[in-house]
């Protein structure tokens, strides 16, 4: 896909949503929206008047983001927002719902607190790596105009450029290979049982861990460093099943998205990402944290490759490609489309494990940045979902949770304690405002 | 710098107890509470608007079509005739729809409770505006067997005392006490004493059959030879 300009108005832009972006308007309700978060902690106090600025010099930069998803006969499609959003106090409970009205049409939003600048996308404008260079590039505008000019490069973009077609492709049209096809029929997962919290209350926990001690006991178990984080999660959903669920027959999965920019060469800066589920069967017995750690690893080297995303990849393509969902109006699709979404995603899953991996910025800017962070919104139907992003020698591990009770963290964190890695928990506290 | 007794993590300055366990902070060495790491603004969602919203729109349209239906008959009429059914089924269907709406969270046995209330009061109101009495030895009989049998199955279900083995022998018992109470009732009505003359040949295979199930639930090893030998 590139820009697509209409005959009759040159100068106003649309894009058809990418293949992942599709599914997301459908699948939004009143009270939930497919959102994540990412944020920057600097070493100075935010002033909200120069990330206003910052954002006003950056936006036109992202025309992707810098707009209005609108309703089409058969598809959604986001076209060009003339307006400008304000930057907004942070609060105690992020990504909550984007009321759009209210946020002029835009679906995102800056938000500050003390030292940390956060920016919250609905998934359907771009992903982890898209939202990433947007954050950077917005803390790097902000820098600049408090007098640290900071060239681009490392994830920063030159807003004096305008965008590529390049970056606002549709990289899964673009490099799907449609002669190998497989299907994401998966069986359904075990999810963590239990009542959920009332509208607005949403629990973050965030650990924060030394990257280079984790890179050790990764290095010494030979494994990766996402694949130890993903069988330290895995270890702990299969020990909170056994406790809480002794006679469950379901798998215990983790869905841990990969970036297809790894596998293809690919700028783009909207959705370009895929998800992997790696489980346990607790029918075949109590797992050590040792053989989950080898199961990730082994189900992990023999899925990420070219060919078997490829072929997932290609699935998609061709179901956006079908005739008769293309020809069906889009109220009647809606229904399907949040269909599939239970059935191919949430079911078949028992939470997200996202790990964005080390990131960068340029020299200029790194005493500037003290910490990134990451945050996935509250699932639609799990009660859990976590993310992770190394920079500047720490990890920080943030889980949001839509349940009260910690269990699946705490198992987690006190694992890493186990196996030697020091970790330093903070929290939203929203348990303590709202269970006394 | 804290670290929770429990867990073994380092905590957070500003946390007065340990998010992961919900210990308490204790560290007389600690100096004064830092500033707090989250924001003291929480955003709003709105709270149940959906099924209030649809509620509130299902009562308004049965109101106002109860209101018309009334009208028509006392004008043609000059008194309540037919009216009266068509707003005994609203009602039931108010009951039925909105007021599940209505609360948070009601619970399948209230729901069914009130629910039961509605139908029971509507068929009343069917047997005084039709001919013929058969509500308190037909209607009523078998609306409150089979309600009692559903309420007892899902409260030993709830209670986890019906599982596996044990639910599906109870769900059989079911089947067959209803069948009984069924022809029990019809009896009655027919004849004005109890009448039991087939709902014996399907209670006493479904009796049966429910033993069976028992043994088997309590027999460990005659399971695994079940499981053995009618593998799929």
């Amino acid at each position: 896909m590139t820009t697509q300009f209409t005959s009759a108005f040159p100068d106003k832009r649309w894009y058809a949503l990418d293949n992942a972006a599709k599914i997301y308007p459908a699948v939004r309700t009143a009270r939930w929206h497919p959102i994540f978060r990412l944020s920057a902690t600097l070493h100075e106090e935010v002033d909200p008047v120069r990330l206003q600025a910052a954002l006003a010099a950056v936006l036109p930069r992202f025309p992707h983001i810098k707009s209005r998803l609108r309703r089409g006969l058969f598809w959604y499609y986001i076209e060009d927002n003339a307006g400008m959003p304000c930057v907004q106090e942070d609060v105690r409970n992020p990504c909550m719902v984007i009321r759009e009205k209210e946020n002029g049409y835009f679906h995102f939003r800056v938000r500050y607190y003390q030292r940390r600048i956060a920016v919250e996308f609905l998934h359907s404008l771009t992903d982890g790596g898209g939202g990433m260079v947007f954050l950077k590039t917005l803390t790097a505008q902000y820098l600049a105009l408090g007098g640290h000019p900071i060239p681009a490069g490392d994830g920063v973009l030159d807003c004096a450029r305008g965008a590529t077609p390049e970056e606002l492709e549709d990289s899964y049209k673009k490099h799907a290979d449609l002669s190998a096809v497989r299907s994401r029929r998966e069986r359904r997962a075990w999810h963590v049982p239990g009542a959920r919290e009332g509208a607005g209350v949403m629990h973050l926990t965030t650990g924060v861990i030394p990257t280079e001690a984790l890179r050790a006991a990764a290095r010494e178990r030979g494994v990766s460093v996402t694949e130890l984080l993903v069988a330290v999660q895995l270890y702990a959903l299969h020990r909170v099943q056994r406790e809480m669920t002794p006679a469950a027959r379901r798998a215990v999965k983790v869905s841990v998205p990969v970036d297809m920019r790894r596998f293809y060469p690919s700028k783009t800066l909207r959705n370009f990402s895929l998800f992997i589920n790696v489980g346990v069967e607790p029918g075949l017995g109590e797992y050590s944290f040792d053989e989950i750690t080898k199961h990730v690893h082994h189900t992990l080297r023999r899925d990420v490759n070219t060919k078997y995303l490829n072929s997932m990849m290609a699935m998609n393509v061709s179901s956006e490609n079908n005739p008769l969902l293309r020809g069906v109006p889009l109220f009647v699709k809606k229904a399907s489309l949040i269909m599939a979404y239970q059935i191919l995603g949430e079911q078949q899953f028992t939470m997200s494990f996202s790990n964005l991996g080390a990131t960068t910025v340029p020299e200029a800017m790194r005493p500037l940045v003290e910490r990134f962070d990451m945050i996935l919104g509250p699932p639609r139907t799990n009660r859990l979902a976590a993310a992770v992003v190394s920079y500047g020698g720490v990890t920080t591990v943030n889980f949001t949770r839509d349940m009260p009770q910690p269990q699946v963290e705490r198992i987690f964190f006190t694992q890493l304690v186990k196996i030697g890695l020091p970790v330093r928990v903070e929290s939203n506290e929203m348990g303590a405002s709202h269970h006394g | 710098m804290s670290y929770c007794v429990n867990c073994g993590v380092e905590l957070d300055g500003a946390l007065r107890d340990c998010p992961l366990c919900r210990c308490p902070v204790i560290n007389p060495l600690a100096g004064a509470a830092e500033k707090t790491a989250a924001p003291r603004k929480v955003d709003a969602v709105d709270s149940l608007v959906e099924r209030r919203f649809v509620a509130v729109v299902m009562t308004v349209i049965l109101v106002f079509a109860s209101l018309i239906c009334l009208l028509i008959d006392s004008v043609y009429n000059k008194r309540v005739t037919w009216s009266a059914v068509v707003l005994g089924s609203f009602g039931l269907t108010w009951v039925c729809l909105p007021l599940a709406l209505w609360p948070r969270r009601m619970g399948l046995r209230r729901a069914v409770t009130f629910d039961v209330g509605a139908l029971l009061l509507f068929l009343w109101l069917l047997e005084s505006q039709l001919e013929g009495a058969w509500f308190l030895t037909l209607a009523l009989p078998i609306v409150i067997s089979v309600t009692l049998v559903f309420l007892a199955v899902s409260t030993l279900v709830k209670r986890k005392a019906l599982q596996g083995w044990r639910l599906a022998a109870g769900v059989l018992a079911s089947c067959g006490l209803l069948t009984m109470s069924v022809e029990g009732a019809v009896g009655w009505y027919r004849v004005g004493h109890l009448l039991f003359q087939w709902s014996w040949l399907v209670m006493i295979p479904c009796a049966a059959a429910a033993a069976v199930m028992l043994v088997i639930d309590r027999k460990k090893p005659l399971q695994a030879a079940l499981a053995r030998r009618f593998h799929i």
